[in-house]
């Protein structure tokens, strides 16, 4: 078979490239934001949520998490030392906010981000 | 239009990779070191991965036991046991980690002392109420921190100084990574990565490639990114755990030289191979000069990243090849 359009193949095959790769370079330096947030107690699943919407929630009565402006925070929480309060918001990949006491994890997640963080 | 279409199929292959490879799980644990550990491992099924992880948590919370020195633990002794004065058999990863807490404080020059419990207790008190230690009681509870009065006679460990305590803070979460790893290993487990609250033990790759381990950034975020297998990394930070007192901030790890909390750095990071002698190298470093922390590190095939208190990162020589 004659190929009638070799410029346009090439063209063709050089713009899926570049579209992958761009794609690539955005993944990666977007920031590594999250896109829901995973609570969980005990390690069980209790809830996921999109960190797009705005909301509170009553872990079990544990604790309250809040979802403002595309980040989480816990607002309170019944545990004696408050550090799960005193963190600050999160909103990337794989950051947590744990409440020992409590059992509680809030954890952003995402696609495309580092497996765990050493911190 | 055939040949496009042909084209774009082609182009779709190559970017979805489509082997049936085995799928990743995860767990998360909250009652074992006083921290959140992570597992996740690539395994052919969710039954293979339920039953690894049933066996993990158990080994963790079986290691926890021995290494808690706030309760007693059921049937065996263990590190309160010791502190507590009782005499008798010991477990041997009690004795283990005693004789690498030993070594580790002679390789330092006594950086890192396991014996420093007495002042530690005092700094966790103190943390609890909010209020600092009274100096004169640090430097009183500072003459019972002499690591030369731990007996170790096989396996009946024992303290000369009666008011001495151990402190394993430093080591345990490496050392049971370690163990941990081992155990994993022994029951055919090759792919997974296991995080006891920051302390990170690798094994093996993913499917699609090395792992992807964040160094947390001292202000958040991510500071650098590693790709790494068969590898440990455990941070040291003083972001971890805190209080403040008249806007102070202290943090948890304390300089056995000063009996204060470590100045010198915001967070020190170190890879190496082995998950204990990471731990015990992250927290040395952190009370180190970079000078110092350098010929320690020497001492070992490990490698590092520290923060200093204006932002600038300083890395070990060969700290970049793990960096992608």
């Amino acid at each position: 078979m004659k190929n009638k359009r070799p410029i346009f193949d090439a063209l063709l095959i050089s713009a899926i490239f570049l579209i992958a790769g761009a794609a690539f370079l955005c993944l990666k330096f977007s920031g590594r934001a999250g896109d829901r947030v995973e609570i969980r107690v005990g390690g069980e699943l209790f809830a996921t949520l999109p960190l797009g919407e705005d909301r509170v929630i009553d872990v079990n009565g544990l604790c309250v998490v809040k979802i403002e402006n595309g980040s989480a925070r816990v607002q309170s929480a019944v545990c004696k030392n408050q550090i799960c309060v005193h963190h600050r918001p999160i909103s990337r990949q794989n950051e947590t906010i744990v409440c020992l006491p409590g059992g509680v994890t809030v954890k952003v997640a995402g696609s495309g981000g580092v497996d765990l963080i050493s911190g | 239009m055939k040949r496009t279409f042909l084209i774009i199929l082609a182009a779709l292959t190559l970017f979805s990779g489509c082997n049936a490879a085995p799928k990743r799980f995860s767990a998360v644990y909250t009652d074992v070191f006083d921290t959140v550990t992570e597992f996740t491992a690539y395994c052919e099924s969710e039954e293979e991965f339920e039953s690894l992880s049933e066996a993990l948590h158990a080994e963790l919370l079986r290691l926890h036991g021995i290494f808690d020195i706030y309760d007693l633990a059921e049937g065996i002794n263990n590190a309160k046991s010791l502190n507590d004065g009782v005499k008798g058999d010991y477990p041997p990863e009690l004795c283990e980690l005693i004789s690498f807490g030993v070594s580790m404080c002679e390789l330092s020059g006594g950086q890192l002392n396991i014996a420093l419990g007495s002042v530690l207790s005092l700094w966790s008190d103190c943390r609890e109420k909010g209020v600092l230690p009274d100096a004169d009681e640090l430097l009183k509870r500072a003459e019972h921190c002499d690591i030369e009065k731990i007996n170790l006679s096989g396996g009946e460990p024992s303290l000369e100084d009666p008011e001495m305590s151990l402190d394993f803070g430093a080591l345990a979460k490496g050392y049971a990574a370690e163990k941990a790893t081992e155990f994993l290993h022994g029951l055919g487990a090759e792919r997974f990565a296991l995080s006891l609250g920051g302390n990170i033990s690798v094994s093996g790759e993913k499917p699609d490639g090395k792992w992807e381990i964040g160094v947390q950034s001292p202000d958040g975020g991510i500071l650098t990114v590693l790709k790494i297998s068969d590898l440990s990394v455990v941070t040291s930070g003083d972001y971890q755990r805190y209080y403040e007192v008249g806007g102070v901030r202290y943090h948890h790890i304390i300089d056995p030289k000063t009996l204060y909390p470590a100045k010198l750095w915001r967070s020190v990071t170190v890879v190496s191979k082995s998950s204990k002698e990471a731990d015990a190298l992250s927290t040395a470093l952190f009370c180190l000069d970079l000078d110092s922390g350098k010929e320690l590190l020497e001492k070992f095939s490990a490698e590092a990243v520290w923060v200093s208190y204006d932002g600038e990162v300083v890395r070990s020589k060969g700290f970049e090849s793990y960096e992608k």
